[in-house]
């Protein structure tokens, strides 16, 4: 039998494990010596080679580290206590010390709730809006102003931002990944522009994944269902060196369609989905490490929807007078790829700096449009301590947009091509004016684009914690939404009106107007975050928001008398609002989760809307009431029972446009969990249990109302 | 790479110099010996290392395996089955990932209890009191509460915490370099 290790073995255990350690450091050297001979040769450096030559400055160190061959496992204790874990430029903060309406969805959170999507998770965020159109549609905001193409809200997965520059919204079915690979997924309700941008209005929401180092081994999750048909991801990792992890992942989706229930048949909006990607994390120094990580998807959807005939066109004959192709079955196209580079780089003082690029391409296809982005980002931040009391951060932020779009006689974009450039910068800094009791965070952020020119958007937050189990905030921020490209350049058709004989149809057209500016808000929040028991806590935060400059569409008539509509900033908006949530664990082995949230909305056009009337999205589109309910048991150490309630309040008028209600619904999932080994769990989900089939949202007008169907489906996952 | 250029037009002078002057500020820091970007992975490696200064009774090596078990929540990720292919003292380690404090049992050597389990840790302490499992968490206070090695985190790296009386209460002995590089805490009455 193996006895205690004698005191030789402990100095022994102490002291090795150094070797190897001081010929990669000269080959880094090396590696600077080439970056600076580079920088030589170039007298003035472009971005794009500034990048690349950071890239193979990253990828020289790397590959030098390779040859280490250190396992940290070798290293002596003395060693491993002294290394260093690098410390982050955006600043991780607990959540006590926060002050903003935050909620963190954790990994644990994803997997027990079932979901297979990243809309889906999202739902587990109080006050968050998730409403779905249909089978691959969905309507997700905070604070109001939901619909189809909701646009105050920030979304980036691993820093990479995801909303479509042409709606300022985002297409949910294009976002994804693999779910076990997700760290967590921060929300916040709320203006965030000063750190992270505009769009930044009402929410941000940042997905953030694993780094590759913690996802080593393979993990296979497969299932299938009713309306998840059939789903399967595979996710492996491995060491590719000592200091480099990567990994690499599929995933694929098959979901069945919903339900129409003006025509009594399936909604046609099935869809399948398949995506892959990698990351790779390395440390290229003690203070230097970096990522490399892309993604490439590939979605092909179904919508049954009602279209515009042109007119002017012969074949279009047969559905004059109203010239309305009703129930095509439309197929969109949906593809793109990312690739995205990191370095992060700490100081011994304890300051920190990343430097992050991406490039992403998107292109979706429907039989309204094809629309193309290319996308290019830089962004640096770095934090530091200048004074005792200070922690200061600021950054900037370089992004170029290049968009091409195929215009069909329903929707034009004018022109068709373009290239779009933003610069920011931002600072904050955060004061302690009394030490682990009082904390001022000052800040703002300068964003140039070339609709709008400068914008300035600031913020200033107050952080009491009053003792240890009670913490109190208030903030007052401005944040704006910049124009999108549809809003600057678009001509719709919104209406064919059929004429007496002889004159041909009227068409009315919606346009982009060159003087459309930016959504702009002023909010004013309180918070309190109180823990009166260990097992019990409580978050809530009451907001105020004043909107000025919302988007509106205004009627017009040209010279000839024709009308047509015209994107505009005429209405005034406050809400007010409350989001609540309690974690209560009553018992080791059950926890309680309450999530709710109040809102409430008055609008009105200004004195400059037209007197021919106008649409505006009204903030209707969102309930008064939302709640929701989750009850997390573990049963015995291989079996658990989630429950997940939730219910959402009536809304008075869905869409933008269409501006249908909706009645209140209320949901129920179920899963059920069986682990018979370590590494093997089987469950069974139930979704949207109480009902056949309910409606969430209503789209724009060329979709039909579609309700969804209650959902079981079957899952194993698998790690090897 | 890329299929386009940013153009000079969009990118100030300043920004440039700005972004040069950063690259070169790299070489002015030297580079230390290793780095762990992942807080778990060096948590992970830790525990290993640990088991090399601490003795348990003998009759815990009455065992095929060595059992290195996590209650609750598992932030290790992957970097904990790594050590699946190491020995300590000759037997192989065995991960085993645990819901309910009530399936701790004799298989665990070791029981890292996750920040998860907060709300209860001092009953899940207090019922494994007596037993020869070496108690390791990173919650504040989790010495403090009865547990025996405590990691935390200073400004960059990660130190020890133990309470040595609740050790000696588990028939386990730590070796004293070990207790030289830690700070020693006692059970706080509540």
């Amino acid at each position: 039998m193996p006895g205690y290790p004698g005191v030789a073995e402990i100095n022994e255990g102490l002291r090795t494990g150094r070797e190897g350690v001081r010929a990669p450091i000269h080959a880094i050297e090396v590696c600077y010596g080439i970056a600076a001979e580079y920088s030589k040769m170039k007298n003035i450096l472009k971005t794009m080679e500034q990048t690349a030559l950071a890239v193979s400055l990253l990828a020289c160190a790397g590959s030098v580290w390779a040859q280490g061959k250190l396992d940290i496992l070798d290293l002596s204790l003395e060693d491993l206590l002294g290394l260093e874990v690098s410390s982050a430029a955006r600043k991780e903060q607990s959540l006590k010390e926060t002050a903003a309406s935050v909620f963190v969805i954790t990994r644990e959170d994803i997997r027990r709730s079932g979901v297979t999507r990243i809309p889906e998770a999202l739902r587990l965020a109080p006050g968050v809006q998730v409403s779905r159109i249909d089978a691959n549609k969905w309507a997700i905001s905070s604070r109001g102003f939901n619909n189809q193409f909701a646009n105050m809200l920030l979304v980036m997965i691993d820093g990479r931002t995801v909303y479509s520059p042409t709606i300022s919204g985002v297409y949910w079915d294009a976002q994804d990944t693999m779910l076990e690979d997700i760290d967590r997924i921060e929300v916040i309700r709320g203006p965030g522009a000063t750190l992270w941008g505009a769009n930044a209005v009402n929410g941000v929401i940042n997905i953030i994944t694993r780094n590759a180092a913690e996802t080593q081994g393979g993990v296979l999750v497969a299932g299938a269902g009713n309306e998840e048909s059939g789903y399967g991801s595979l996710r492996y990792g491995g060491q590719l060196s000592t200091n480099v992890a990567g990994r690499v992942y599929l995933k694929y989706n098959d979901i069945d369609a919903s339900w129409n229930p003006q025509f009594k048949r399936d909604a046609g909006d099935q869809w399948q989905s398949l995506r892959g990607g990698f990351r790779v994390d390395g440390d290229a120094t003690a203070r230097d490490s970096w990522t490399l990580q892309g993604d490439a998807y590939r979605s092909d959807e179904h919508q049954l929807a009602n279209y515009w005939a042109d007119p002017g066109d012969p074949a279009s004959a047969p559905y004059a007078p109203w010239y309305v192709i009703p129930l095509v079955e439309d197929a969109v196209d949906s593809r793109g790829w990312n690739l995205l580079g990191r370095w992060e780089h700490s100081f011994s003082s304890g300051s920190a700096f990343t430097l992050q690029a991406y490039y992403d391409h998107t292109r979706r296809t429907e039989a309204f449009s094809t629309q193309e982005h290319d996308t290019l980002d830089l962004d640096f931040q770095h934090r530091f301590q200048p004074l005792e009391g200070h922690d200061l951060v600021w950054g900037f932020n370089l992004r170029h947009i290049r968009d091409d779009f195929d215009n069909t006689f329903m929707a034009s974009i004018i022109p068709d091509h373009q290239d779009f450039s933003l610069y920011s910068l931002f600072v904050q800094d955060e004061i302690e004016l009394m030490p682990n009791r009082l904390r001022l965070v000052l800040g703002s952020k300068f964003e140039h684009n070339e609709y709008t020119g400068l914008e300035v958007q600031p913020t200033a937050r107050l952080l009491w914690m009053a003792n240890e189990r009670t913490t109190v905030w208030t903030s007052v921020s401005r944040a704006v939404r910049t124009p999108s490209r549809a809003e600057r350049s678009a001509a719709i058709v919104f209406l064919i009106q059929p004429m007496p004989e002889p004159y041909p149809p009227l068409l009315v057209y919606g346009y982009g107007n060159d003087d459309f500016h930016s959504e702009e808000l002023l909010a004013y929040e309180l918070g309190l975050r109180y823990q009166p028991r260990d097992n019990l806590s409580l978050d809530l935060s009451l907001y105020y928001h004043d909107y000025d400059e919302l988007e509106t569409l205004e009627l017009h008539q040209d010279p000839a008398g024709i009308p047509y509509l015209a994107f505009d900033n005429n209405l005034l908006a406050d809400s007010q609002g409350a989001e609540l949530s309690v974690d209560w664990q009553p018992l080791e082995w059950w926890r309680l989760q309450l999530g709710y949230s109040y809102y409430r909305i008055s609008s009105e056009l200004s004195a400059s809307s037209s007197p021919l009337g106008a649409i505006a999205p009204n903030g209707l589109s969102t309930p008064s009431h939302q709640y929701s309910l989750r009850s997390l048991m573990d049963l015995g150490n291989d079996l658990s029972l989630d429950l997940w309630l939730y219910h959402a309040g009536e809304i008075a008028q869905s869409g933008y446009i269409s501006g249908q209600p909706v009645p209140a619904y209320t949901g129920l999932n179920l899963r059920l969990a069986w682990r018979p080994r370590d590494n093997l769990e089987l469950s069974l989900i139930g979704r949207d249990l109480l009902d056949d089939h309910h409606l969430e949202f209503v789209g724009e007008s060329y979709l039909m109302p579609t309700e969804i169907e209650r959902s079981i489906h079957a899952q194993v996952h698998l790690h090897f | 790479m890329f299929g386009f250029s940013l153009g000079e037009r969009h990118l100030p002078r300043g920004v440039r110099w700005l972004l040069l002057a950063l690259l070169l500020l790299l070489p002015m820091e030297p580079p230390p010996a290793l780095a762990v970007s992942s807080e778990y992975k060096l948590k992970a490696a830790l525990i290993y290392k640990l088991t090399r200064f601490v003795e348990w009774p003998r009759e815990s090596w009455q065992r095929t395996d060595f059992g290195i078990c996590i209650l609750g929540r598992d932030d290790f990720g992957s970097a904990l089955d790594a050590l699946e292919s190491r020995n300590v003292h000759g037997l192989p380690i065995r991960i085993r990932r645990l819901v309910q404090s009530d399936a701790v049992d004799s298989s665990c050597q070791i029981l890292f209890v996750s920040e998860s389990k907060r709300p209860f840790l001092r009953s899940i302490l207090t019922s494994l009191e007596g037993q020869p499992i070496l108690t390791i968490g990173d919650l504040d206070g989790f010495a403090e509460k009865g547990g025996i090695i405590e990691f935390v985190r200073g400004r960059q790296r990660i130190g020890f915490r133990i309470n040595l009386q609740q050790a000696n209460r588990a028939g386990l002995k730590i070796a004293a370099p070990l207790l030289e590089l830690s700070t020693i805490v006692e059970t706080e009455r509540t």
